[in-house]
């Protein structure tokens, strides 16, 4: 495959954020390679409904 | 690496970096971030200190794939202005591992894994 890229005049005038998490990456510039991984795991057992009590590990 | 563009921000406003975050201003050629969280959300404020460890829950030790590039790509960048301008950027929060990073980077890779857990009062039966 052949990928032929123009990069012209790029000019911004304002960039506001709230906020960039959990291994995000906001860059102004060019990369070669970007690889970025993501897991959110929020299983059915960690709804728990009951007192209080500190988190017991399991096994 | 070459034909690369520079990077020109005339003015940066940040209010926090926290949690291991960075911000970089310069080229850079690897870049590696990783974070890892386990989140507990209470029904009331109530802190018990360490709770559990990271290594009795697979998600943080789980090998997550990275798809291979298999297809041969022919990459050809034309650099008619060779300058990236930016007048100005107002950031609130950097968190959790990750990069504001102005200038240009050949590899890069960022890793994010949370648990999370919500603990509810337990409510009369109707």
């Amino acid at each position: 495959m052949e990928l032929n890229v123009i990069n012209r005049e790029l000019h911004v005038e304002n960039i506001e954020i709230i906020g960039i998490a959990s291994s995000a990456l906001f860059m102004i510039g060019d990369a070669e390679t970007i690889q970025q991984a993501s897991t959110f795991d929020t299983p059915a057992e960690s709804l728990i409904i009951g007192p209080f009590v500190p988190f017991v590990p399991r096994g | 690496m070459d034909g690369v563009r520079n990077s020109v921000v005339q003015e940066i406003s940040i209010n926090d970096v926290v949690f291991g975050s960075n911000v970089r201003i310069g080229d850079t050629t690897h870049i590696k971030a990783y974070s890892r969280a386990f989140a507990v959300q209470r029904e009331e404020e109530l802190y018990f200190g360490f709770e559990v460890s990271f290594d009795d829950f697979p998600i943080f030790s789980e090998v997550i794939p990275l798809p291979p590039i298999t297809v041969n790509i022919q990459f050809h960048r034309y650099n008619l202005d060779p300058v990236i301008r930016v007048d100005h950027i107002n950031i609130i929060g950097i968190s959790s591992s990750s990069i504001f990073h102005v200038g240009s980077i050949k590899d890069a890779y960022l890793e994010s894994r949370v648990h999370h857990v919500r603990q509810l009062k337990s409510r009369p039966e109707v």
